[in-house]
């Protein structure tokens, strides 16, 4: 198919309206990047160990060098890393998949580092409504 | 170079009702196979909008009102079809549709001296992602379903330009066929 003989076709209103929406797109992209949420600092951390909530802080609270915590669990001792921008977990040599470490940073509320060996579990939580996964249908 | 389609073999009686049959039908086909396709990018709700190929050429052929009844039977059809009537995702086919055909059909009889059916069809997907937001918007009850609406409208352009260019490649070629 030849795409030129289409855009020979275009309009004048055709480009101002490509341009808009380029425009627009571009802007709308870059503007959560221009305004980061500060949602964030409002958030709680809340760590949960054999289903029992353990710890729970202020996100804003953190201090800005960040925060280690250990949480001690039948295959060793988890590392909890906290900072203002989000948290995650370094696994004991034991854990055999490390999938808590492999979920890396979760920076929203939504997602959850969750360890079924040691039964960690950590997540954030906010009033806000969180943003969704995603929807299936 | 504006096409301009002065083709009334469509417009009335007997030709009328095969012609929404057929793009009735043809729209219902589009829906079904572009369900099959996989998501191609990230961003959730971004589709081809093949669907929308028959909803322009009947603008173009029957007329605005001919254009409303292919889409509304599509939609109505279409969900009953796959079990979804009156569910999410009926209202999020609904919403985009309906303010997609109405983007499309007011820029096609008012701007018609400005725009080419791509630029129509661009206009119409950009609003179809416009009403499936709005619709997940009310649904989910939050705004940062809006946080999509750009990366959308981005991938809207090629994919409205496919449409008309397809729409217009059909039509060009309706032309020249006799009835």
């Amino acid at each position: 198919m030849n795409l030129k003989k289409y855009f020979e076709v275009l309009q004048i209103g055709d480009k101002i309206l490509l341009a808009g929406i380029i425009l627009f797109s571009l802007l709308g992209i870059m503007f959560p990047y221009l305004y980061p949420p500060g949602a964030l600092s409002s958030a709680e951390v809340v760590i949960s160990v054999q289903g029992q909530e353990k710890a729970r802080m202020q996100m804003g609270n953190i201090p800005a060098e960040g925060l280690e915590v250990e949480v001690a669990g039948p295959i060793g001792i988890h590392r909890v890393i906290i900072t203002e921008e989000g948290v995650r977990v370094i696994a004991p040599e034991k854990d055999p998949l490390k999938i808590c470490e492999k979920t890396g940073w979760i920076k929203r509320p939504g997602p959850m580092i969750i360890c079924v060996p040691n039964e960690l579990a950590i997540w954030l939580e906010s009033d806000e409504a969180a943003e969704l996964d995603g929807i299936t249908e | 170079m504006h096409i301009d389609y002065r083709d009334n073999r469509f417009r009335h009686g007997i030709r009328r009702i095969a012609a929404i049959g057929i793009l009735t039908a043809m729209g219902l086909v589009f829906h079904f196979i572009e369900s099959l396709l996989p998501l191609l990018t990230p961003v959730p709700g971004a589709r081809l909008g093949l669907a929308n190929i028959p909803v322009g050429l009947a603008i173009v052929l029957l007329g605005v009102r001919g254009g409303g009844q292919v889409l509304i039977l599509r939609i109505f059809l279409g969900s009953l079809l796959a079990g979804t009537f009156l569910t999410f995702p009926f209202y999020l086919s609904l919403a985009g549709g309906v303010l997609a055909f109405s983007f499309m059909a007011f820029t096609y009889t008012y701007g018609g001296a400005y725009f080419s059916l791509i630029g129509v069809s661009i206009m119409g997907a950009v609003a179809h992602n416009l009403g499936q937001i709005l619709v997940a918007v009310f649904f989910i009850g939050g705004w940062g379903v809006m946080y999509y609406l750009p990366f959308l409208s981005l991938i809207a352009i090629p994919t409205g330009f496919l449409v008309g260019a397809v729409a217009s490649y059909t039509l060009s070629h309706l032309q020249e066929v006799s009835p």
